[in-house]
């Protein structure tokens, strides 16, 4: 056997044991594929999105961007801009009494999201994070949007149902605390949608959780508030709602408190 | 056979090309579909947009050019220096070009033949609509800025029966608090659309529906609000009634197509004489991928609007033709004086 | 027409190119060449035989003096059909097959279609080509490739042919075969300019030679003007070693020189051909 065959043995070898121990899965192809591909493509596929809004209607502009975010798909922040200047597109706004096409618009922007979050790695709570509040911005532009997603509890039901993943995913103090602070908009949606036991227990909850704010002052002063929603929503009509009605952040629930 | 043999440098090369880039094409073409179907990831609820597919049509069309204008290098040994057998031809060769001239117009008559099906058919697969529109960019005023001191801007629209006008205005830092602007839009002085139409950000596509008669002027007049518009070229674009051949809008922007490889086979012609084999196919692989894919040039121009479904030699396709060809035409008469001065 | 080839004074130097210096390719030399004459070209590599054939063939301008070729420069369009040449080395358009190829040649010098495939046949008949059918001119050999640089030389039916190494590659059979056509077409009235390094087959077919050495001419003339002989040879068969120094003998009395006595040689070539060969009763 001469040195030679001997080496080619030796390299075969190898690559049989690496396949063994790491066999390639689809996904390890195409970072293959894309790392060769990427550095070719990505000049010519930005120049194209630039083009697309030079000269393109919208669903290039969008198209492009997916051509985009194909080549990189680990970029949530990418993801993320496009996906919110799909769903806030406020020149559609006027024109859209009903709000069905932002709630399309909508629905398509976290599907987006949603798609992304597979090539996310270590950056898929923050990809949760970003499609929580998406669904509040949208509402805000579009007020018939808000009215068509109360019946569900409103956009802090669905932003409460991203930070549970994000929380599941990583319980960072963060998006426990994001959780918290989203509980009086989430009882005021249930409260509109008719669903009174679930916001008290939604309250209840956050007061609980409120211990685990870092901001030792401002837990105790969250837990009070949220504790004397809590008892009058409950039928203490003597608790002095005062400090709640002067407190903003409790705003979406003074109307279920009169 | 005798009268079907081909004899002349067109017909050898037009022949050896088609020979040569048929199965790369082929490949290319069906790489392509493959690819597409592979790597696109669908989302519910986005439109299509075929103006977007132009990746999946230049592949087979970069392959059929660089797989023409690399065998018509390779093949006729005039195109660069130091080819076998190069002696023996100059000799034969009649005309100023001594034959590369004909191979050339060989090469690309063989990459038509490879691209029209391309154009007209794959680019239909794609999502090419099967009619085409006219989009024209309206020439722009000498300051075409609109804003509360500077409250009218007019376009000539040359007596077009026009579908709708295009308004793409950038937007320019708000001159006081942030408020939307409002345009009046009048079409020979009388007002075109019921309502005014309100530009909030840079680059917003306003769509302005117009009476389907010959028009002369376009008038915008500024109503209010503090963002003041630039219209630079292409800013205002106007679509004409009624609709043209998708075919033939193929047609032409697979003629358009050859001019990359036009200006890379007479640059070939022009330094053949000097640089050798490797050289000049490196330098027309480059300028075939810059004039290609690098958009310089009209050819991404003109598949991105015939996916479109613009009129393809409506717009500024027209206009980005004339450098190319103006650097054609000069490359190949710098050769043949070059090679009347040489002798041979 | 007295010369076919006529030139005075002709000189090529390639001018210095960066650090290379100049070069003089060809120093100043005379030639004539009458129509019906062979005449080889002979020296080492880089003494000058390609660059005088590209100047007669017109694809190289000289320097110094002048030249004509059918009382023509060498440049002048019309010479393309008169005049042929074939450089050494492969051949173009070599994806073509040996009858396209002869197609093309014969259609840029002006030939009628049938009349261009009807030579072309001619000459790949007598080349041994005929069995090449669609192969490309890339697969074939070097012989081959030459052979069919001499058929595309002479489809035009030249006047002057002018050879860069017409043998180089051939085998003894294919050779032979391309000094039986150079003899007639020097008897037919063509005029013959061949550079090459096979010098017996210079010294078998050339009615002159010039030898050149870095661009000069060093000598001129017929064979037996160079090689300076007049010696003649008698060969005889059938006398044992007595008879023959008789005869030698005789010959010193009737005023002769006995220079050499030594048994004839069976030739090589003439070996080869009765053993080697289907296609030895070729020329």
């Amino acid at each position: 056997m001469t040195r030679r065959s001997l080496r080619n043995a030796a390299a075969a070898a190898c690559m049989a044991l690496a396949w063994v121990v790491a066999p390639p899965t689809p996904a390890v192809w195409r970072q293959l594929a894309g790392a060769f591909v990427r550095p070719a493509l990505l000049p010519f596929t930005w120049a194209a999105l630039a083009e697309a809004q030079r000269s393109g209607d919208d669903a290039e502009y969008f198209a492009r961007a997916r051509q985009l975010l194909d080549l990189m798909p680990t970029w949530t922040d990418g993801h993320a801009v496009f996906a919110y200047r799909l769903a806030l597109d406020e020149r559609r706004a006027a024109a859209d009494p009903t709000g069905a096409d932002a709630w399309r618009r909508l629905q398509t922007a976290l599907a987006w999201l949603e798609s992304a979050r597979a090539d996310a790695g270590r950056r898929e709570v923050e990809l949760l994070q970003t499609m929580a509040f998406l669904p509040e911005v949208a509402c805000r532009q579009q007020p018939a949007l808000a009215e068509r997603l109360a019946a569900g509890g409103g956009a802090a039901a669905l932003a409460d149902r991203y930070l549970a993943q994000a929380e599941r995913l990583r319980g960072s103090p963060e998006v426990r605390e994001q959780r918290t602070f989203l509980a009086p908009k989430l009882a005021a949606g249930l409260l509109a949608a008719g669903e009174r036991a679930q916001a008290l227990g939604v309250l209840a909850t956050a007061i609980s959780r409120s211990a685990e704010v870092r901001d030792r002052q401002l837990a105790t002063e969250w837990a009070t508030r949220l504790d004397e929603v809590r008892r009058w929503l409950a039928g203490d009509t003597d608790v002095d709602l005062g400090a709640v009605y002067d407190d903003p952040r409790f705003e979406p629930l003074w109307p279920h408190l009169r | 056979m005798t009268g079907l043999r081909a004899r002349h440098p067109f017909t050898l090369t037009f022949v050896h090309c088609l020979r040569r880039a048929l199965l790369p094409v082929l490949g290319a073409t069906g790489a392509s579909a493959l690819l597409r179907t592979a790597t696109t990831t669908p989302l519910a609820g986005l439109e299509t947009a075929p103006g977007a597919q132009t990746p999946w049509l230049h592949l087979p069309l970069v392959v059929a050019a660089f797989a023409c204008a690399a065998a018509a290098a390779t093949f006729w040994p005039l195109f660069a220096a130091r080819r076998p057998g190069r002696d023996q031809v100059e000799r034969l060769q009649r005309g100023p070009l001594r034959g590369c001239g004909a191979a050339l117009a060989g090469a690309l008559l063989a990459q038509l033949v490879l691209t029209l099906p391309l154009m007209t058919g794959f680019a239909r697969l794609l999502g090419a609509p099967a009619t085409a529109v006219a989009h024209v960019e309206l020439p722009v005023p000498p300051q075409p800025l609109l804003t509360a001191t500077q409250p009218r801007l007019s376009f000539a629209l040359g007596d077009r029966v026009l579908d709708e006008v295009r308004l793409r205005p950038a937007a320019g830092p708000p001159t006081g608090p942030w408020q939307p602007t409002h345009v009046r839009v009048h079409v020979d002085g009388a007002p075109a659309a019921a309502a005014e139409v309100t530009f909030e950000q840079s680059l917003q596509l306003v769509r302005v529906p117009l009476p389907a008669r010959p028009l002369h002027t376009l008038e915008l007049e500024f109503v209010s609000g503090t963002v003041p518009l630039l219209f630079p070229r292409g800013a205002v674009v106007a679509v004409e009634a009624g609709t043209r051949s998708g075919l033939w809008n193929g047609v032409r922007a697979a003629w358009i197509y050859l001019l990359p490889s036009f200006v890379a086979l007479a640059l070939a012609m022009l330094f053949g004489a000097a640089a050798t084999l490797p050289t000049v196919l490196t330098a027309a692989g480059g300028l075939l991928f810059v004039g290609t894919i690098g958009g310089a040039g009209p050819a991404d121009d003109a598949v991105r609007s015939l996916l479109r479904g613009h009129e393809v030699l409506a717009g500024r396709t027209f206009s980005a033709c004339i450098p190319s060809l103006a650097a054609g035409s000069l490359a190949m008469i710098v050769a043949m004086l070059l090679r009347r001065r040489l002798g041979r | 027409m007295a010369t076919a080839i006529s030139a005075r004074q002709l000189a090529v130097t390639f001018p210095r190119r960066g650090r290379q210096q100049a070069v003089d390719a060809l120093r100043p030399l005379d030639l004539d060449l009458a129509p019906g004459r062979i005449v080889g070209v002979l020296g080492p590599n880089g003494s000058g035989k390609t660059t005088l054939l590209r100047v007669l063939a017109g694809l190289q301008l000289p320097t110094g003096g002048t030249a004509t070729v059918l009382d023509q420069p060498p440049t002048a369009r019309a010479l393309r059909r008169r005049v042929a040449f074939q450089p050494e080395g492969p051949l173009p358009l070599d994806v073509l097959s040996a009858r396209e190829f002869l197609a093309y040649v014969g259609a840029e010098l002006g030939l009628p279609n049938a009349e261009s495939d009807a030579r072309a046949e001619r000459w790949l008949e007598r080349l041994d080509l005929r069995h090449t059918g669609r192969r490309w001119i890339r697969t074939f050999s070097t012989g081959m490739q030459r052979r069919l640089a001499l058929a595309a030389a002479l489809l035009g039916d030249p006047e002057v042919l002018l050879l860069d190494e017409p043998t180089a590659g051939l085998d003894p059979f294919g050779s032979a075969t391309v000094m039986a056509i150079l003899r007639e077409r020097a008897a037919a009235g063509t005029a013959v300019l061949m550079a090459s390094h096979q010098l017996l087959e210079v010294e078998e077919i050339c009615d002159e030679v010039l030898v050149l050495q870095a661009g000069e001419l060093r000598a001129r003339g017929t064979l037996a003007a160079l090689l300076g002989t007049d010696a003649q040879a008698l060969v005889v068969r059938g006398l044992d070693d007595g008879a023959i120094a008789r005869l030698g003998d005789a010959a010193r009395r009737l005023g002769g020189e006995v220079l050499a006595v030594e048994r004839q040689r069976q030739h090589l070539f003439a070996l080869f051909r009765r053993l080697a060969g289907p296609r030895g009763g070729q020329p």
